[in-house]
């Protein structure tokens, strides 16, 4: 029963995805992004990263989604593209729709929804949860050594994004 | 651009090149290669023209494709062998996907279409940039990986890549595009060596740079973009046709010019390892790259090229732009093929 909710959630996911990249209006993008965030976030808790998902949540939901959908409404036009207005991102939306109403035949009727989630038995590959302590999860563990052990990795990561502001700023600034 | 900036954005083009060369981690080696991408766009935007907006906008696309098809060929290897270092790919699916997108971030055929329009759109300094320090990353990458490479694979889209650069030249006057077929053949001869001496890729590259470094130094000199524009600079500077010569013969090939050691050395060791058409193949398409260098040193050194009457009376200025390195640039990319058991210490 477990599997097959897991499932679901995954074909919303990709429905929504191609709803993204069929093209419509950045607003109506967003509404995609919001509801394939929320699908991923249910993936990685049915995987038992219960942090990893709630922080996806909160920082790229809540924060990161929030302040493009503020920017996008701000930007926006008279009368944005939505799925519907448009012939083309009907079409790109529908085909893409086919696609994965096919495989989600293929999946059921091929008995095949185990071999879908066969990584669910690759304990570690999603979620490293399969350390040998029993005491504490390394899932949260590992975020905590993120600023202990790699400092580094946060100087590097936090300036690439610093170095993308500033690469965005220039570009948009005209003269 | 504001000079703070600027300078920030060069810090970062140098530090993203050693995160991937020094980094033991695929994801370092990733974010490495994205923070590169993220820092050149916009020194490629300096004057934002819409020519300069169109080339950035290519060079962001196809470079944004093939970090996404590296991060799938890392997360691949990840799958079957469970570790992050950075080493000989475990699949063969993630080693062909990863050398596709190298392929992508360098330039090869078949994936050479961005090159001679980006290096068109923006201007000459940048385009050294672009066509020499740009190429140092997925380079190292590639060296990691080469034990790993489908012979095949590379061996084709090396060989295409002579191919292309050497009639996609042909039919060129504008120079950057011609820099930028010139560096297409190039990566074309340095991937071939790759899978049976890396050391000999190593060294195509640093004579590669060295070459173009001189060449664009000389080009930036008088801001010459064309063929006709570097036909009057007998009248300017003319010590610059010579230099402007001997250089392009150089990049040809020609002996007893730098440009052909690393052309010896590669035919060379595919000799050794029993591959008589190949190398055969590329030293006759290497005549095409030549042939357009030669028109280029026709036209400049050894003719006087049809032009207005007016402009056979140019007065002569003292230079005023700093011609940084250019005398050691010159003498480095003429006078190395002595020095050739120098070379050894890349081993």
């Amino acid at each position: 029963m477990m599997m097959y909710i897991v499932f679901i959630m995954s074909v919303i996911f990709v429905i929504s995805i191609v709803g993204v990249s069929s093209k419509p209006s950045p607003i109506y993008g967003g509404l995609g992004l919001i509801v394939s965030g929320a699908m991923g976030c249910g993936i990685v808790f049915s995987f038992g990263g219960s942090f990893l998902g709630l922080m996806m949540f909160l920082i790229y939901l809540g924060g990161m989604l929030v302040v493009f959908g503020y920017t996008a409404a701000m930007a926006t036009e008279q009368y944005p593209e939505a799925w519907i207005s448009n012939k083309v991102v009907l079409g790109g939306f529908l085909s893409g729709l086919v696609v994965e109403f096919l495989m989600v035949l293929y999946v059921l009727w091929g008995e095949k929804v185990s071999f879908v989630f066969e990584f669910n038995g690759l304990g570690d590959w999603v979620i490293y949860d399969v350390g040998e302590s029993g005491v504490f999860s390394e899932e949260i563990m590992g975020i905590a050594a993120l600023y202990s052990y790699g400092t580094w990795l946060v100087v590097v990561t936090g300036w690439s994004l610093f170095i993308g502001v500033v690469a965005i700023m220039e570009i948009t600034r005209g003269n | 651009m504001n000079p703070f900036i600027s300078i920030m954005l060069l810090s970062t083009l140098v530090l993203s090149t050693m995160i991937v060369t020094i980094s033991s981690h695929w994801l370092f080696a990733w974010i490495g290669l994205e923070m590169n991408m993220m820092a050149i766009i916009p020194i490629m935007m300096k004057k934002p023209t819409p020519r300069a907006t169109e080339a950035s906008t290519k060079y962001f696309l196809t470079q944004a494709t093939a970090s996404a098809l590296l991060m799938l060929a890392i997360i691949i290897n990840l799958m079957y062998s469970s570790q992050w270092t950075i080493m000989k790919l475990f699949n063969p699916t993630a080693s062909i996907l990863m050398t596709m997108a190298l392929a992508i971030k360098l330039g090869l055929a078949p994936f050479h279409f961005w090159v001679p329009e980006v290096t068109q759109g923006i201007p000459l300094t940048t385009g050294l940039i672009l066509l020499t320090w740009q190429k140092l990353a997925p380079i190292s990458i590639l060296y990691q990986i080469s034990p790993s490479i489908n012979l095949h694979l590379m061996i084709t889209m090396s060989f295409l890549s002579i191919l292309i650069g050497g009639w996609g030249g042909l039919n060129q006057t504008q120079l950057r595009k011609i820099m930028a077929y010139s560096s297409i053949a190039h990566m074309g001869w340095m991937t071939t060596i790759l899978l049976y001496n890396p050391s000999l890729t190593m060294l195509n590259l640093l004579i590669y740079i060295i070459m173009t470094f001189t060449m664009f130094t000389l080009l930036a000199q008088n801001s010459t973009t064309t063929t006709l524009l570097l036909s009057q600079t007998w009248n300017t500077m003319p010590i610059m046709t010579t230099f402007t010569m001997l250089t392009l013969l150089s990049m040809g090939g020609l002996p007893p010019l730098t440009g052909f050691m690393p052309k010896w050395m590669i035919i060379q060791e595919l000799t050794k390892n029993e591959s008589l058409l190949l190398p055969t193949l590329m030293a006759i398409t290497a005549l095409l790259n030549l042939y357009f260098y030669m028109r280029l040193a026709y036209s400049t050194a050894l003719t006087l090229f049809p032009s207005t009457n007016n402009m056979k009376m140019k007065w002569q200025f003292y230079p005023t732009k700093q011609m940084t390195l250019l005398p050691t640039a010159i003498v480095l990319s003429t006078m190395l093929l002595p020095l050739t058991p120098m070379f050894f210490i890349l081993l």
